[in-house]
């Protein structure tokens, strides 16, 4: 716990210094994902490719020295965080030797992973040299929910054990679930088997359609707007709820979903068209090797093994140079509140610059569902507002 | 008195971060920033020194007077013993 409570200080500091990079243009945060391999087959997964899908699209993944060149090039280039993810990254049989050399670089290292493949072989290398962050992706709190999300409900137990393990290694631990139609009605169940390992729980259920060449059911499976608010409401009550009974309504915020739009910096640095950080201080290499801003943005990129990393990174905002915002977009009401990255347009209608009826549905509930509880719980300010237009009228 | 190892000092952004790597995670989380003065005299720590060692260094490169190089120093060794960053030769 008072790891977790270090992290949470740490992740405040992260934020300010992030902005720093940005302006200077520093990759001051990585993800290297190194394998589009999974143990899971998950219905709605984006990414999910078996070895001989590789093959037969004439790809191949990096090799562990060229992991471990561009983890070297990243270092120089300004990288600290590097977040290592996949598919599922454990099923590399190289990883402990990918994982031990970059241990000793100079990074902060996040490990994004399922938990099933947890033995004791990664419990001796992780309480040896623990990741500063572990994060687990958890499905379900019982076996019928993994094998119909999964396809194996034995995938359950084999995650409850990897939690076990990670239990007793000085990491802080996070638990993330994405809410389908399959796991919708089992938020609580869902917390509570999370919450026994770590209080840092986070959910998304925004889910997009797979990059081109993968297939998936994200468009069956995926939560109306409606029931995407409904969750994202019901988990924040929860949390409110709790920390008004331990009095820790100031700090960190475990319902805080992945999904809030993240506008704090970055929106004023080119390439404007990105809110966030992407291709500003931060990227992602693909399993094959390519650099993109961030895993949705799968058709951009740069290429750090033939151009060189500093090369491939100074390039990578330069892509962005001719991509707007749709003019209905601009227009909107609500373009500031919105997650309106081009990314999701493309990943939703193939194109950047149409608008996407998912996105734009999830915004507009949001917004309805927003007004409501104002004027629920501030009739004081309502009051106020009228008593304006009086006086203006006046 | 040395840096223990496992600690890199690296400049990012023209600004000087410590980061614990291998099993130092285990006993220092997140990351130290250091002024310019601090990351110089980090770097003279990286091999073994005694106080009065590092005193006459501080003296040499920034003229100033002793009783102030040691009155910085003590701040910068004690913020160093508390985060256990430092370790002794027996």
């Amino acid at each position: 716990m008072i790891n977790n409570e270090k992290a949470r200080a740490w992740e405040s500091a992260d934020s300010t210094f992030a902005a720093h990079c940005a302006r200077r243009h520093i990759p001051l945060r990585g993800t290297f994902e190194l394998t589009p391999r999974c143990n899971f087959h998950c219905k709605m997964c984006y990414l999910h490719q078996t070895s001989e899908e590789i093959n037969l699209r004439g790809k191949r993944e990096l090799t562990t020295n060229e992991w471990i060149k561009i983890a070297e090039d990243a270092i120089n280039a300004g990288t600290l965080n590097l977040m290592i993810t996949g598919g599922e990254p454990l099923l590399r049989d190289d990883f402990a030797t990918i994982y031990n050399e970059i241990n000793q670089m100079g990074f902060i290292i996040g490990l994004n992973t399922n938990a099933s493949l947890l033995d004791e072989k990664y419990y001796r290398l992780f309480s040896k040299y623990p990741p500063s962050t572990v994060s687990v992706t958890l499905y379900g709190a019982d076996r019928e929910t993994y094998r119909r999300i999964t396809g194996n409900e034995g995938h359950f137990d084999n995650t409850v054990k990897g939690l076990e393990y990670l239990k007793d290694i000085p990491t802080s631990l996070d638990i993330k679930v994405t809410f389908i139609k399959d796991n919708y009605h089992k938020l609580d169940r869902i917390r509570e088997t999370a919450n026994r390992y770590t209080d840092r729980f986070a959910i998304n259920y925004m889910v997009f359609k797979p990059v081109p060449g993968v297939s998936s059911e994200a468009e069956s499976c995926r939560l109306s707007a409606k029931e995407c608010l409904n969750i994202d409401i019901s988990n924040r009550k929860y949390y409110y709820e709790l920390r008004k009974k331990t009095g820790t309504e100031n700090e960190y915020d475990p319902a805080a979903s992945e999904n809030d739009p993240h506008r704090d910096y970055g929106l004023d640095i080119y390439p404007e068209v990105l809110t966030c950080l992407a291709a500003k201080a931060a990227y992602w290499i693909s399993w094959d090797g390519r650099m993109l801003p961030c895993a949705t943005f799968d058709e951009m990129a740069t290429e750090p093994l033939k151009e060189g990393f500093s090369e491939a990174w100074n390039r990578l905002p330069e892509l962005f140079a001719g991509i707007r915002h749709p003019e209905e977009c601009v227009k909107c009401e609500h373009f500031y509140t919105c997650p309106n990255c081009p990314a999701y347009f493309f990943a939703e209608t193939g194109s950047y610059d149409t608008v996407s009826p998912y996105i734009c549905d999830m915004v507009k509930e949001r917004t309805k569902s927003d007004k409501q509880e104002d004027s629920r719980r501030r009739p004081q300010d309502k009051t106020a507002k009228q008593c304006k237009t009086i006086n203006n009228t006046d | 008195m040395k840096i223990k190892n496992g600690y890199l000092l690296r400049t990012i952004a023209d600004t000087n971060i410590v980061v614990p790597v291998s099993e130092r995670v285990i006993e220092f989380k997140g990351m130290i920033t250091l002024n310019d003065v601090s990351a110089d005299i980090w770097r003279f720590l990286e091999t073994e020194r005694e106080f009065e060692e590092v005193v006459t260094y501080m003296i040499a490169e920034y003229s100033i007077d002793k009783e102030v190089a040691k009155r910085d120093l003590k701040v910068l060794l004690s913020q160093m013993k508390e985060n256990g960053i430092l370790e002794y030769d027996k």
